[in-house]
């Protein structure tokens, strides 16, 4: 079977605020990065481009005719995926193994400091009969439920605050960390509960950011780089709506990380040198660890999901420290998973959720 | 539409009209409500799988046969619930409430509502208000 690899990643921003540039000048920035670090003029050398993004983030409906121009597609195949940005990586590697393209562009980006009430185009996401008229005075509330489920099987306030703990400190050593710091369990825990069990540390903020990747065909990868990051497997799924998904348990991560671990030839992902897993929710990183196939709660006790763990989780902070960039969240961990690759370790787990009100998320195994 | 005129421009800023839409209930949707008035909770079954679903549906998302007859609700309890302190902006809520997720013995699905009373999981909760969302009170 024919291979596909990220052979360059640039970004912009991860900020809580970018008011020097707007979202496509930002967009633009991170595509240049990427560019430069990949040695290719878009304009020739790229066949094909994708844009993840989704109309209400924007404040533009057909946010898809903004896609082209910033990444240097104008007038060249574009496609838009409405969905996080790690399906965007998945059609870009289908679109290479096809045959189709040789090189493809992948991009998402946020700019939540342009929304003034970002709470309402969340609750825009919710079904308008059976969810939105709840009205929840806090819209994560969802999150508050699923939490409260989850912590039935055995998990504690003192577990999460261990996530918030590690993740902000490990974002300490990544450039884009602007929520990153040095915390400790007591600061954490004495929090006030915003939705129970979560406190407004449980929570990770939003933040703007873009990030452009560029996919290539095995022979194009190795001419391009000598340090081309494979993707040897990859899915996405989707569980049902809130009511008929099981809450507790992160079923769309349970069905990606499997297809993607048998599509990589990997039988657990313990054989991998780490994970980038979402963690927009300090118990959501457990969830989603979980969900792959782990022991979560004992390997947060025991310390293997640290650092210089047996598997290290988010060491370079997640989304706790680096902040929610939207659809760009799954590139977000993707590219983290790509740095660390690059600086030496051998193989990660890529693990993206779309947040609520969703039930989607992907996986990526990247090996370098 | 406006902008600030002076030396700070940064931003354009506009209020796009986007909260205004009607939501057709469907054929299941209205037997729902019609339910709620009658002061029950109405579930729908698959006669290939046998599933029932609340809120009731037109079609099996499992078999992706339409489903058949409706069914009548028992035994409501909470399956999950959270409490809210703060909401969005930021501000302690006078009074914290409760919203769980309210599941029915043998049936797929589930609905939102308030709750009344100390919440727990797996407590038997019987529904004071039919409503959207429903309002129940611990048993």
């Amino acid at each position: 079977m024919h291979k596909v690899a990220i052979v360059a990643m640039g970004w912009y921003g991860f900020r809580p605020l970018t008011p020097e540039v707007s979202f496509r000048e930002m967009v633009f920035e991170a595509a240049t990065r990427a560019y430069a670090m990949a040695d290719i003029d878009p304009r020739k050398d790229v066949d094909t481009f994708i844009s993840c993004q989704e109309d209400f983030w924007e404040g533009i409906s057909i946010a898809d005719e903004f896609a082209p121009d910033p990444i240097g597609g104008s007038m060249r195949p574009t496609m838009t995926v409405s969905g996080d940005g790690i399906q965007g990586i998945v059609h870009g590697a289908m679109q290479i193994l096809s045959g189709i393209s040789k090189i493809t562009v992948v991009e998402s980006h946020s700019k939540p400091s342009d929304i003034e009430k970002i709470h309402k185009i969340v609750e825009f996401g919710m079904d308008p009969i059976y969810v939105r008229t709840v009205k929840s005075p806090n819209v994560h509330f969802l999150a508050g439920l699923d939490a409260s489920k989850f912590m039935k099987k055995g998990y504690t306030r003192e577990d999460f605050a261990e996530v918030v703990r590690k993740n902000k400190v490990n974002g300490l050593s990544s450039p884009r960390s602007s929520y990153a710091s040095k915390l400790s369990l007591e600061d954490i825990l004495s929090q006030d509960y915003v939705v129970y069990p979560l406190s407004k540390l449980d929570i990770a903020e939003y933040v703007d950011g873009s990030i452009v990747s560029v996919l290539a065909s095995e022979e194009v990868a190795r001419k391009l780089t000598d340090t081309p990051i494979w993707i040897d497997g990859m899915y996405f799924s989707s569980d049902s709506t809130l009511e008929l998904s099981y809450l507790g348990e992160a079923e769309y991560l349970t069905i990606s990380s499997r297809e993607a671990l048998k599509m990589a030839k990997v039988d657990s992902p313990t054989k991998l040198k780490g994970g980038f897993i979402d963690d927009r929710y300090s118990y959501k990183e457990l969830e989603h660890v979980e969900s792959i196939g782990l022991n979560a709660r004992e390997m947060l006790r025991e310390g293997e999901l640290e650092k210089d763990g047996d598997f290290p989780v988010n060491p370079l902070g997640g989304h706790l420290a680096k902040g929610i960039p939207l659809e760009a969240s799954g590139l977000s961990l993707t590219l983290d998973g790509f740095e660390y690759l690059l600086s030496g370790k051998e193989s990660a787990i890529v693990a993206s959720w779309r947040g609520i009100p969703t039930f989607t998320g992907g996986v990526l195994v990247m090996r370098r | 539409m406006s902008w600030d005129k002076g030396k700070e421009t940064k931003s354009w800023k506009d209020i796009m009209e986007a909260e205004k839409y009607v939501y057709t209930l469907g054929e299941a949707g209205e037997k729902f409500l019609e339910g709620l008035k009658e002061g029950k909770i109405y579930g729908r079954k698959c006669r290939k799988c046998g599933r029932v679903y609340v809120p009731p549906r037109m079609y099996c998302e499992d078999c992706f046969e339409e489903l058949d007859e409706y069914v009548t609700l028992r035994s409501p309890y909470i399956d999950s619930f959270t409490t809210i302190y703060y909401d969005d902006e930021g501000n302690k809520l006078d009074k914290p409430v409760s919203i769980a997720i309210i599941r029915f013995e043998g049936v797929k699905g589930g609905l939102l509502a308030y709750v009344e009373g100390e919440a727990n999981q797996n407590k038997n909760v019987e529904i004071i208000s039919y409503d959207i969302p429903l309002k129940v009170k611990v048993v």
